[in-house]
């Protein structure tokens, strides 16, 4: 081994490689890039951490690494890719724990809204925009749910989950609501781009089959009176 | 918003030595909030890795804006990987470019190994062999990194256990080859190089006596652990007396910059932190005492 090429591909075995044992020091350095992914893993979802034990933890983020190394500079993006691969693969846990990969982008979304950009928001006078500093989520498991001894997944209700988080804007501070598909519509057009108020129930109502009518209306406008009292729905 | 100028610019012709930023702590998540707090004034500079500012926002972003208003921040990066045989990640080098030019900074700089391998990235630095082929891979990517970034540019000297390969030379050979050929700046890690010469059996002075000090511009100093049969860099230990010894002998030799103290993990409480900072400038106060201009912005 001498040339680049030969050296960088021992480094991805040293480092990446199940099948490969390092020897002496080469060992400490797949420890120390092990380790060193799994302290940033822990610290963003500590949820998923504490209910798997050290060894399934250790074996289901060995095949991520294998099967889909990270690709962002940016560590806290660690996780996403991590969740995102537990996601959209049968891994070695898939039955044990078929909510994992949900779990951890929940997770992660927290840490994702905590940083999100500061965006200045803009549009039409009095139109509605939506807070820049949140992410919306779609699950099939009860994410916000599962905990250290609630996540046997024969007895957790399969449905259609929809969470909220999002960064409130004088306190910075991440917040999260679980909600109904009626409100997520509202998110999804108002993540579009500004709308005033009317167009944006009108067009809600188009989605989900609702006729518009005066009692649709009015609760429309409670609700996002509501949703901007909380720092989610701007008015511009 | 107004940005604090990093780069006290003193003589344009002094590509290496021109800047004065004097002695500070390298900027972390765990001492963020308490710098903005105490705005401690034994502090001259901060460090920052770009890599956890840009394209973000809220509570932390917040604190570095209102740091980068009080002190000058200089950017340190850990995510080029110079050696990586994958193309540089232009992006990255992009966003660095578009995130640092808001605060003047003086210099960037990151670090001689892999940071990357086969495009899988990690935020460990893996060491380069001590070959011909390794510098001439490096030097044209250096170069590259300066003209994206349009700034000068240190590399930095790092810690290591092994030696991948068959080594064609001495340590210091290689990072003075790397340097020269590249026409860049060294940052000289003093624990680094102190862990090193222990784990290789090297002589620190042999090391110096060989180094550019010219184009020394940044200093780190750090802690380390003891292991079994080797020093394991940490950077999460305090900073032991043959390492202050270094930095004490490098300040006899040459005008430095900017001197960092880093510490990456179990960050102790900012006042031992800031002990350490004291600890630096007192170094390089004797130093200029003695006659050598080894800081500018000391206090």
């Amino acid at each position: 081994m001498s040339s680049l090429k030969e050296i960088e591909a021992f480094w991805e075995k040293v480092c990446f490689d199940p099948n490969y044992q390092p020897e002496g020091r080469y060992q400490t350095y797949r420890e120390l890039v092990f380790s060193g992914m799994l302290d940033v893993l822990q610290s963003i979802c500590p949820v998923a951490r504490g209910i798997l034990s050290d060894g399934d933890w250790q074996q289901v983020l060995q095949e991520f690494l294998r099967e889909a190394p990270p690709r962002s500079v940016v560590i806290r993006q660690l996780p996403f890719e991590a969740s995102q691969y537990l996601k959209d693969h049968d891994h070695v846990l898939s039955e044990t724990y078929p909510w994992l990969g949900e779990l951890m982008e929940y997770e992660y979304l927290e840490v994702g809204v905590r940083f999100a950009p500061e965006v200045q928001v803009t549009g039409p006078k009095d139109s509605l925009s939506l807070n820049p500093a949140h992410a919306l989520g779609a699950y099939t498991w009860p994410v916000h749910f599962i905990s250290e001894t609630r996540h046997d997944p024969d007895k957790l209700p399969r449905a259609e989950y929809f969470l909220f988080l999002w960064r409130e804007p004088e306190s910075l501070e991440v917040k999260f609501m679980e909600i109904n598909p009626l409100v997520a519509a509202v998110f999804r057009h108002l993540q579009n781009g500004p709308l005033n108020e009317i167009s944006l129930l009108q067009q809600v109502a188009d989605e989900m089959e609702i006729e518009p009518g005066t009692e649709y209306l009015e609760e429309g406008k409670a609700l996002l009176k509501g949703l901007a009292d909380k720092g989610i729905v701007f008015k511009n | 918003m107004s940005k604090t100028s990093a780069g006290q610019k003193k003589n344009q012709g002094d590509r290496f030595k021109g800047y004065r930023l004097g002695v500070g702590l390298g900027l972390r998540r765990e001492n963020s909030e308490d710098l903005v707090k105490y705005k401690p004034s034994e502090i001259d500079c901060l460090e920052a890795a770009p890599e956890n500012y840009f394209g973000t926002g809220g509570k932390l972003y917040r604190e570095f804006l209102e740091l980068a208003e009080v002190y000058p921040i200089v950017f340190h990066g850990i995510s080029t990987s110079v050696g990586s045989l994958k193309p540089l990640n232009r992006n990255y080098l992009k966003e660095v470019r578009a995130f640092v030019k808001d605060f003047s900074p003086a210099w960037f700089s990151d670090h001689l190994c892999y940071s990357s391998v086969m495009g899988a990235q990690f935020h460990d630095l893996l060491p380069l062999p001590f070959t011909e082929e390794a510098i001439n891979h490096v030097v044209p990517r250096i170069q590259q990194i300066q003209d994206v970034l349009d700034l000068p540019f240190a590399i930095e000297n790092i810690s290591c256990y092994v030696h991948p390969g068959e080594p064609e030379m001495k340590e210091w050979e290689f990072v003075r080859e790397v340097v020269e050929r590249a026409d860049c700046g060294l940052l000289l890690d003093v624990n680094n190089l102190y862990v090193n010469s222990v784990n290789f059996g090297f002589d620190v002075e042999e090391y110096l006596q060989h180094m550019p000090m010219e184009r020394i511009m940044h200093i780190h100093v750090a802690g380390h652990r003891v292991m079994d049969d080797f020093l394991l860099d940490t950077h999460g230990e305090n900073i032991i007396d043959p390492v202050w010894k270094i930095l004490e002998r490098v300040a006899s030799l040459t005008s430095l910059p900017a001197v960092i103290v880093e510490r990456d993990n179990n960050l102790p409480p900012l006042p031992d932190q800031l002990a350490e900072v004291r600890m630096a400038r007192q170094i390089i106060e004797n130093a200029n005492a003695a006659g050598v201009s080894a800081v500018g912005g000391a206090k």
